[in-house]
């Protein structure tokens, strides 16, 4: 992989994370991992659905009106994920929970991939397409797998199944809100590591480009890679004034990307 | 008069005690990106409310002909065909009769998530009547828009406060808040819903 | 730059250090009551949460702010609204949570959107719902029973002299500092002195509650008993006087102060009604904060469609 593709990944990955700084896939990560186990799940059959979907809809579904478009992520999805259920309860080598099998099949119709299948697979070629997919996907994973295992360890006291002999344990980290309160510090975490970064002149090499102390960069790509766009959309119209791109939504929250003068308390 | 008191007791219940959205986490991505647009709140309870209240009846009365699916493989794949049916029904008929772009635009985005798509496995494993089944569709979509509004007007609190120490800045804080939401409507519930 | 800096300073040692004062009394109460189990529990909470203020501090805000007395103010409630000989594990992680979740990365106590003390005592009666609503005897007390766990189960009580006077001084079982009903009289009236708008809500939230205890009561005795018992058990009052006249939490107008206070009043006797918890006021404060703006615009909208017609009969008397 080049030197771009890299940075590439790791912007999509890390920078622009798909749960954490576009706030889409929440559904399967809230609910969907709980555990380890079912959070790995969560996380191959994500990439599985995003991966073939983008591909898919950036090789074939370009010329489809976007109506039709939409529900055919949710075929591909369900395509993707009917088999892999069908063979677990046939089979019965996994033993997945009850809600696991109610929060599985909405990976069909999850955000993640309706975001990043209408914002850049279908207006890019077919290898950046899979190339900001697997980015997504890996910085989902990232974030499921991560979430999986804190959320096991301190709701339940165990890690993949084996128990930890904890003191006491706290369920409210099972729960949706536990989740979201994890997401919170992931993503300020994050931002600190980046900020620290940025901050340290050893960290930066001379290719990286100028100096932005203070803003993330929320460009993927280079000028030398001329098939890889902007994630940010010039041209706005319905679909896309709703599915909008990572820095307006982020604007419309706070001061993301970037205050340089950030609060400082009292 | 007792269906009638029956639905609406199922939806208000969908809406305030067990809100899918903030309870389950059902829907919250979308709830988050449509809260910056307050005016688009109305149309989007309209057509959740009328995609899961379908949908819902749909699979409902297929599961009443049927019998009983057991298996969720094919739970999924029925309703995901349900669902696509009714989107595709109604999206090439707003699209030939309906001149308002709005509508046609979002039309996607408020079929196609996961709270529409988990309402009909709601009504099965709670074994909602077909009355109780309605009155879970018309509260999904209410309480999308009812989640979208506290997460909006927590959005502008976050944006107005300057304060708040750059790396919690973003994303980081509106989490806390909508865990904050969440942890609220616990209180009626004291557990999750799956 | 300074000068703001000071001020806010000077305002945040205000408004926290009256809080503080007013909680010496339930403090006292809850050692007189319960001796050193509501002292290990009140020292430990009060450590914790200035332990995470402080790192948490010099992490995020490279300094710590000694002014802002918040974090003493919500260890101290979430400590009184726990039983006595809860382990101790409980309370640190209630103020640690309300420090890190709530309070630092919102700016402070003078900017959180939710109130600290609330968040914090909810995320434990969610994760320990056992050991935070089973309550010690203190030094003499009514059954062993608290009053809303008597009202879950849809029990009533006498309204005895005895009872009632058990009621007034504090003197049930229950969490160790939120009982005595003359301590939050005499904090309403200094409240009345130094915060007078503030009571709005507090009286908006009493006003729901007994309303609503009134129309749909729980217990099988009469309303007026039921009525008592509901304003008397748990944190409900407590909950007035601490929790909903929190500062940053509290809207700035005077009719959303009201309708705040009403709305939560409704909220949190619904979910007595309805709910999982025996005491759930604090998910009705955090349900409430969250309501709050939206409240704001609801009433604003409500006072715009009154005010013209207001002005139009003046204008039509002048003429």
């Amino acid at each position: 992989m080049s030197e771009n593709s890299r940075g590439y990944m790791l912007r999509g990955a890390l920078l622009n994370n798909p749960v954490l700084f576009q706030c889409v896939g929440l559904c399967s990560i809230i609910a969907g991992t709980a555990t380890l186990k079912d959070s790995l799940f969560i996380a191959v059959l994500l990439a599985a659905d995003l991966i073939i979907t983008c591909v898919i809809a950036s090789a074939l579904l370009k010329k489809i009106p976007r109506y039709v478009r939409i529900a055919i992520y949710l075929m591909i999805g369900i395509a993707v994920i009917y088999p892999v259920l069908h063979y677990i309860e046939e089979k019965t080598l996994i033993e997945i929970t009850l809600g696991m099998r109610i929060i599985i099949p909405l990976i069909a119709v999850n955000s993640v991939t309706a975001v990043h299948c209408e914002t850049f697979a279908v207006k890019n070629s077919v290898k950046s397409a899979f190339l900001d997919a697997l980015a997504a996907a890996v910085g989902t994973g990232a974030v499921a797998v991560i979430c999986g295992i804190i959320r096991e360890v301190i709701g339940k006291g165990t890690v993949g199944g084996y128990e930890l002999n904890m003191k006491f344990t706290m369920s409210t980290m099972s729960m949706p809100f536990g989740c979201l309160v994890l997401l919170g510090f992931l993503a300020a975490f994050i931002k600190a590591g980046v900020r620290f970064s940025q901050r340290n002149p050893g960290s930066r090499s001379e290719e990286d480009g100028p100096d932005r102390p203070e803003e993330i960069s929320l460009d993927i790509g280079s000028d030398d890679e001329p098939e890889a766009v902007e994630m940010i959309i010039a041209d706005y119209d319905d679909i896309d004034n709703i599915l909008s791109s990572t820095d307006e939504f982020l604007k419309s929250l706070t001061g993301y990307p970037g205050d340089v003068n950030g609060g400082d308390g009292e | 008069m007792k269906m009638i008191t029956g639905l609406l007791i199922t939806a208000l219940y969908t809406v305030f005690v067990q809100n899918l959205v903030m309870t389950s986490g059902l829907g919250m991505s979308e709830a988050m990106r449509i809260s910056p647009r307050p005016n688009t709140f109305v149309r989007f309870a309209v057509m959740i409310s009328g995609f899961s209240t379908v949908t819902s009846i749909l699979c409902n009365l297929i599961a009443s002909y049927t019998g009983s699916v057991r298996s969720y493989a094919a739970k999924a794949l029925i309703y995901a065909s349900v669902l696509a049916a009714v989107y595709f029904a109604v999206a090439f008929i707003a699209n030939i009769a309906v001149k308002d772009k709005e509508i046609t635009g979002i039309l996607g985005i408020a079929a196609l998530n996961t709270l529409v798509f988990a309402v009909p496995y709601i009504n099965d494993s709670a074994a909602y009547s077909l009355t109780d089944c309605i009155g879970s569709g018309l509260g999904a979509g209410f309480a999308f828009v009812l989640a979208a509004a506290l997460i909006g007007s927590g959005a502008r609190v976050i944006e107005r406060n300057k304060h708040i120490p750059p790396i919690f800045k973003g994303t980081p804080a509106m989490f806390f808040y909508v865990a904050m939401i969440s942890l609220g409507f616990i209180g009626f519930t004291g557990t999750q819903l799956f | 730059m300074a000068s703001e800096s000071k001020s806010s300073s000077l305002k945040s040692l205000n408004i926290f250090g009256d809080y503080l004062i007013m909680l010496v009394f339930p403090c006292a109460l809850s050692v007189w009551y319960y001796g050193m189990p509501a002292v290990r529990t009140l020292a430990v909470t009060v450590v914790t949460g200035f332990i995470c203020d402080f790192f948490g501090s010099i992490l995020v805000y490279k300094k710590f702010y000694a002014a802002d007395l918040s974090s003493f103010c919500a260890s101290i409630m979430i400590a009184l609204m726990m039983p006595a000989g809860i382990p101790a594990y409980i309370p640190v992680l209630a103020a640690a949570f309300s420090v890190t979740v709530i309070k630092i990365p919102f700016g402070g106590g003078m900017q959180a959107p939710f109130v600290p003390a609330a968040a914090g005592f909810a995320f434990v009666a969610v994760c320990f719902k056992d050991e935070v609503f089973t309550y010690l005897p203190g030094r003499e007390y009514m059954g062993g029973v608290s009053l809303g766990s008597t009202l879950m189960h849809g029990g009533a009580m006498r309204m005895n002299g005895s009872n009632i006077l058990d009621i007034l001084t504090g003197n049930i079982a229950g969490p160790m500092g939120t009982g005595c009903i003359i301590v939050f009289a005499a904090c309403m009236i200094y409240l009345l002195v130094r915060r007078r708008e503030a009571l709005l809500a507090t009286a908006g939230f009493l006003g729901a509650c007994i309303i609503f205890a009134l129309v749909f009561p729980r217990s099988n005795g009469s309303r007026l008993a039921g009525m008592i018992m509901e304003l008397s058990s748990g944190s409900l009052m407590f909950a007035s006087v601490f929790l909903l006249t929190d500062y940053s939490a509290l809207p700035a107008y005077r009719r959303d102060k009201l309708a705040y206070g009403i709305f939560c009043g409704i909220i949190c006797m619904a979910m007595r009604k309805l709910g999982a918890f025996e005491e759930p006021v604090c998910f009705a404060v955090l349900l409430a904060n969250a309501f709050s703006p939206l409240l704001d615009i609801l009433t604003k909208r409500i006072m715009d469609f009154i005010a013209p017609r207001k002005q139009r009969r003046e204008v039509s008397s002048v003429e």
